[in-house]
């Protein structure tokens, strides 16, 4: 495999290097996932200025603050103010145009879709800026390391659309042993306005409904706060905001397939189950060119630099080819 | 403090007459007298004005949930290609498409009904019959050679200058699936095709069914595109005369002419014998709402049913009648889903038309399809109008119809939704797609809402009603003055604070010492009662000699006490009767689960923004008690206990009976600490060891997700109008409680 090649490499390099203990952990870390070589660098062009307001996803709050700092750092005279709330907060403020960007976890739903289409004749563009894995986290001190989708169903949902036959309520029923055996799952999840929680429950739970027990919390740290907290606790959301509290589970899409991890090649290869882009959708005339200012800061998004911030926030940057296309949807 | 009373009757007073006064100081009192009267009406009236605003902008709000759908009269579109078997329309409505039993798609401007483009079908061979796709934009045709192929109708839509948009259909790429009938005919056929995959599948004359599967696997990230045909063929059931695929061409549904509903279920690697419900007459329509789940059945006498399959225990699902519709009156022909909602149309042999709701089992709207026997219907994708053909043109009606899942029953009463066992109560508002089904009971928030409410108060009527009782009669005047700002800096506390607190820092805290809680409960009182009989026993010389307030710092350092044992106790205490795990006793003897967030910490929190207020007011009552009446019992003979137990409560218990509901009132409005201590869980229950989710804190967590307008925004402007009404209703009641207890004492 490339990347083990390369974590040789690595290793050679390292043992030669004197400040080896120091310079490992960073070295592998930078090993695991990096943007594309064939992303260009971001050419910084004249006479951009003015406001940009972005409304929309809590999962990708962070990710718009970094870019929004960096973009502001390479055109002091432009002003970024981002907003966080939830996916569905996106296209009511596309519609009434108080936000250029609108970030989403989720693709836009055909009832958000229309009423766009109603106001404006025509559908939002949709670009896609980063991949996360959407991850099922237990308490560090958990020992379960993995779990099939229909098991994370049975878990979460009680219409078990997934296939699971019987619930699942218990550390004991999904194999767990010792201390944790005897005592139930207690479940932490996001509010309906999340992207991530409509993505969830259509991929994890199959489209079924949530158990009514499954605490809606208003923002992704706060559902990794809340499993820190709990050692009984699971939760799901975004990658970007793992901490060293809580773990991140293996999945496998059914008890046929191969558990994968989190990792970027196991991500990139299409083996995690809940690999999806992230989105920030924008309002752009058909024939017309889209503002110049939006054209440039997702241009810096998907350049070379944005992409880096990608990386630092914890998601993971796109393939060259998948920026070429979106590139183009910015002509 | 009150001013000493004058003996010698002020100056003022032996001059009744104004005209003593300067006549400049008169007047500028009067106008400054009148204007402020004027200023204090207009203050009233603002209040007043902004009440029935408010009310008024809730009930506008609020309305549209029960109305029915408006539908236009019809339009008429011609179409000159003869009966159309089967109707596509474009989502925004610029076109219709026509399929004529040859594969032949006549494409319509829906607005005019001029012919814009006649497209012929795309694949060579003699058609037998055509199918429809409920809920997707395609449509398949049985060839006379045994394939079926299923044609996608792709609206394009191109933007000319200044937004002109010009809609036109193209079809798409065909797909092939080889049925392969051998000798036999093909009595009945179903088939879908989407990017993940196609199958199709029919019921030939010699009692065999066969399924056809094209599965499609992509790898989004790198493109690679994996292709698999698999065909599966079973005895079938004598007599079935129509078959629907759902869209995940994961089920399989069929109706005989005798009321046999039938299910198949395709798995991965067969399909699975038919389970068999009867209907009770013969089924002359079938289709599938959105998601798939629920099939309406339309029989000859003109009822309307909705079936879904239901697991009870571990038995075998099986399909249930869920839902019904009052009849129609006449044999049903067509039933046309909608795609977004479950919202159909129905259309019967006599010509008339029905629109229903299936979650709420609403007639939206009943009507005539003008005259002569219709043979097809659709509603258009967005819902937003209705195409009817029959032998003679198209004709459209235009649909308005924002809210059809909401009655008055369905947010209150049990519900049969699609997956569950039975009818039950339950809120989830939102899914991943259009074809989730809202869930919009109230029930659950309203239960939420008490629960909340009642562990709140366990903790604050007894602090707040005798901590006021303590404070007002007993407690030395010097430390009173301290006590109430304390109490009210308390108050000034932001629940969002104490939410946050009590989420974060509390819950798990007290989820460790449990066991050391419920033993503090039992010792606070305790521990209370023995400081007294403590201070008692001390010699009178010394407690005579003591500063006041001791007894105060005796009792609290007594109970603080209490409170560190009981915390370093707990594991003891858990070990010796919970058998060394409360939260597994509480499961395996009760079987409630214990929860980090539950209603004990939501409880804790709350009361502590609810003590104050109790407090303020039933301190206030208690000192208002006039001292003419405490003086005489005193003087009397009656002990301090007796005076406050005989003379005092009772004469201020309106005033505690109006701290309570005003305490009542502050609780079921509270919205931060609900929505930050208890993980907003819509249960459905009183147990204090789970979450609740409130009224308030409903709206706080949905509002962002609810689209202006939309059945959701309506709903949480009704839960606000509830909880408006309550606490209006509380505030008025304590409020008018006080006031007669004011009346008591100016007779005094």
């Amino acid at each position: 495999m490339e990347v083990s090649a390369q974590m040789k490499r690595l290793a050679f390099r390292i043992a030669f290097a004197a400040a080896a203990m120091v310079a490992a952990p960073q070295l592998v870390q930078a090993s695991e996932a990096s943007v594309d070589s064939a992303v260009p660098a971001y050419a910084k062009v004249s006479g951009v200025a003015g406001n940009l307001s972005s409304i929309g996803s809590d999962t990708l709050n962070n990710l718009m603050t970094f870019w929004a700092e960096s973009f502001s750092a390479a055109y002091p005279s432009v002003r970024v103010q981002v907003e966080g709330k939830g996916s569905s907060t996106a296209p009511p403020a596309l519609i009434e145009a108080t936000a250029q960007l609108g970030p989403m976890s989720r693709a836009m739903k055909p009832d958000e879709l229309d009423a766009f289409e109603k106001k404006f004749g025509y559908p939002p563009t949709q670009i896609r800026v980063a991949v996360d894995a959407l991850a099922v986290y237990v308490n560090k001190d958990n020992p379960l390391e993995k779990l099939t989708l229909p098991q994370v169903d049975a878990i979460f949902s009680k219409s078990r659309r997934c296939g699971e036959p019987a619930p699942l309520d218990g550390w004991n029923a999904v194999g767990v042993q010792g201390s944790l055996a005897t005592q139930p799952i207690r479940l932490y999840g996001r509010n309906s306005a999340s992207g991530t929680y409509g993505y969830f429950k259509e991929v994890a739970l199959c489209g079924g409904d949530y158990r009514d027990t499954v605490k809606e919390q208003p923002g992704s740290a706060s559902v990794v706060q809340g499993v820190t907290e709990d050692k009984l606790g699971i939760g799901y959301s975004g990658l970007g905001y793992k901490t060293s509290g809580v773990k991140a589970l293996a999945l496998a899409k059914d008890a046929k397939s191969p558990f994968a991890s989190t990792d970027p090649e196991e991500v990139y290869a299409g083996k995690y189950p809940l690999a999806r882009f992230l989105y920030v959708y924008v309002n752009r005339a058909p024939g017309k060119p889209l503002d110049p200012l939006t054209a440039q800061f997702l241009r810096f998004v998907l350049s070379r630099e944005g992409q880096e911030i990608v990386l630092k926030d914890g998601y993971l940057p796109l393939k060259a080819g998948v920026i070429a296309q979106e590139l183009a949807k910015l002509e | 403090m009150q001013p000493a009373p004058r003996l010698e009757p002020p100056p003022e007073a032996a001059a009744p007459n104004p005209s003593a006064f300067p006549v400049a100081t008169s007047r500028g009192r009067l106008l400054l007298d009148r204007s402020a009267a004027v200023l204090v009406r207009a203050g009233g009236f603002a209040v007043v004005f902004s009440l029935v605003g408010i009310l008024a902008f809730l009930l506008v709000e609020v309305a549209p949930l029960f109305r029915g759908a408006n539908v236009s009269e019809p339009r008429a579109l011609s179409a000159s290609a003869g009966p159309p078997e089967l109707l596509l329309a474009d989502a925004s409505l610029a076109r219709l498409a026509s399929v004529a039993a040859d594969g032949r798609v006549t494409v319509l401007d829906a607005e005019s009904g001029a012919v814009q483009a006649t497209l012929p079908f795309p694949v060579a061979g003699e058609i037998l019959d055509v199918g429809d796709a409920p809920g997707e934009p395609t449509f398949s045709a049985l060839l006379g050679d045994g394939r079926v192929i299923v044609v996608p109708v792709d609206w394009r839509v191109d933007y000319g200058e200044a937004n002109a948009r010009t809609v036109s259909a193209v079809l798409g790429t065909p797909v092939e699936l080889p049925l392969e009938p051998a000798d036999a005919t093909v009595v009945a056929f179903s088939a879908r095709a989407r990017a993940s995959g196609s199958a199709a599948a029919a019921v030939l004359s010699d009692s065999t069914l066969v399924v056809v599967r094209r599965t499609v696997r992509v790898n989004d990230f790198t493109g690679e595109r994996d292709e698999q045909l698999a065909r599966f063929q079973i005895p079938s059931p004598e007599g079935v005369t129509r078959l629907v695929l759902d869209s995940d061409q994961r089920q399989l549904y069929g109706a005989d002419a005798r009321g046999g509903l039938y299910w198949w279920e395709i798995a991965e690697d067969g399909v699975r014998t038919p389970r068999i419900s009867q209907t009770g007459a013969p089924i002359s329509a079938l289709s599938l709402l959105v998601g798939g789940r629920s099939v309406v059945v339309g029989n000859a006498n003109g009822d309307l049913s909705i079936w879904f399959r239901v697991q009870s225990g571990r038995a075998h699902a099986e399909l249930v009648r869920a839902h019904e519709i009052s009849s129609q009156g006449s044999e049903i022909r067509a039933i046309a889903p909608s795609w977004r909602k479950r919202t159909f149309a129905a259309l019967s042999a006599d010509g008339s038309l029905g629109l229903y709701h299936s979650t709420s089992e609403r007639t939206l709207w009943r009507g005539k399809a003008a005259g002569e026997a219709a043979v097809a219907a659709v509603l258009a994708p967005r819902g937003d109008a209705l195409f009817v053909a029959s032998a003679n043109g198209v004709r459209a009606f235009d649909v308005r119809n924002p809210h059809p899942e909401t009655s008055i029953a369905g947010l209150a009463a049990p519900i049969w939704y699609e997956d569950y066992p039975e009818p039950t109560w339950v809120w989830q508002s939102t899914g991943g797609s259009e074809e989730f089904e809202p869930k919009l009971s109230l029930t659950p928030l309203a239960v939420g809402t008490l629960k909340g409410t009642f562990y709140a108060l366990f903790f604050a009527i007894p602090l707040g009603i005798l901590g006021a009782l303590y404070t007002s009669q007993l407690m030395d005047p010097r430390l009173q003055r301290w006590v109430k700002p304390i109490v009210e800096i308390m108050a000034s506390l932001p629940s969002v604070v104490l939410g946050f607190l009590a989420g974060l820092w509390l819950a798990p805290r007290l989820e460790r010492y449990f066991p050391g809680l419920l033993l503090l409960l039992v010792a606070s009182p305790l521990l209370a009662l023995a400081a007294g009989a403590a201070f008692r026993a001390l010699p009178a010389r010394l407690r005579g000699r003591l500063p006041p307030g001791t007894e105060v710092a005796l009792a609290a350092a007594l109970l603080a006490a209490g409170a560190g044992v009981s915390i370093v106790l707990s594991g003891a205490v858990e070990g010796m009767v919970f058998g060394g795990d409360f939260g597994a006793w509480l499961q395996a003897t009760t079987g409630l689960a214990y929860d980090q967030r539950n209603a004990v910490v939501a409880g804790i929190a709350m009361a502590f923004a609810v003590i104050p207020i109790i407090f303020a007011i039933a301190e206030e009552s208690l000192s208002n008690v006039p001292k003419t009446l405490t003086a005489a019992s005193l003087a009397l003979g009656a002990t301090r206990w007796q005076t406050l137990a005989r003379v005092v409560l009772p004469a201020a218990s309106p005033g505690l009976f109006a701290a309570v509901m005003i305490g009542f009132g502050r609780a079921v409005g509270e919205t931060m600490i609900v929505l930050m201590a208890t993980g907003n869980t819509p249960l459905l229950g009183w147990s204090p060891f789970d979450g609740f989710r409130s009224l308030s804190a409903n709206i706080a967590v949905e509002i962002p997700e609810a689209p202006h307008g939309a059945t959701l925004y309506r709903v949480l402007f009704l839960s606000a109008l509830l909880l408006f009404m309550v606490t209006f209703v509380l505030n008025t009641a304590a409020d008018l409680v006080r006031e007669s207890l004011r009346r008591r004492y100016s007779g005094n």
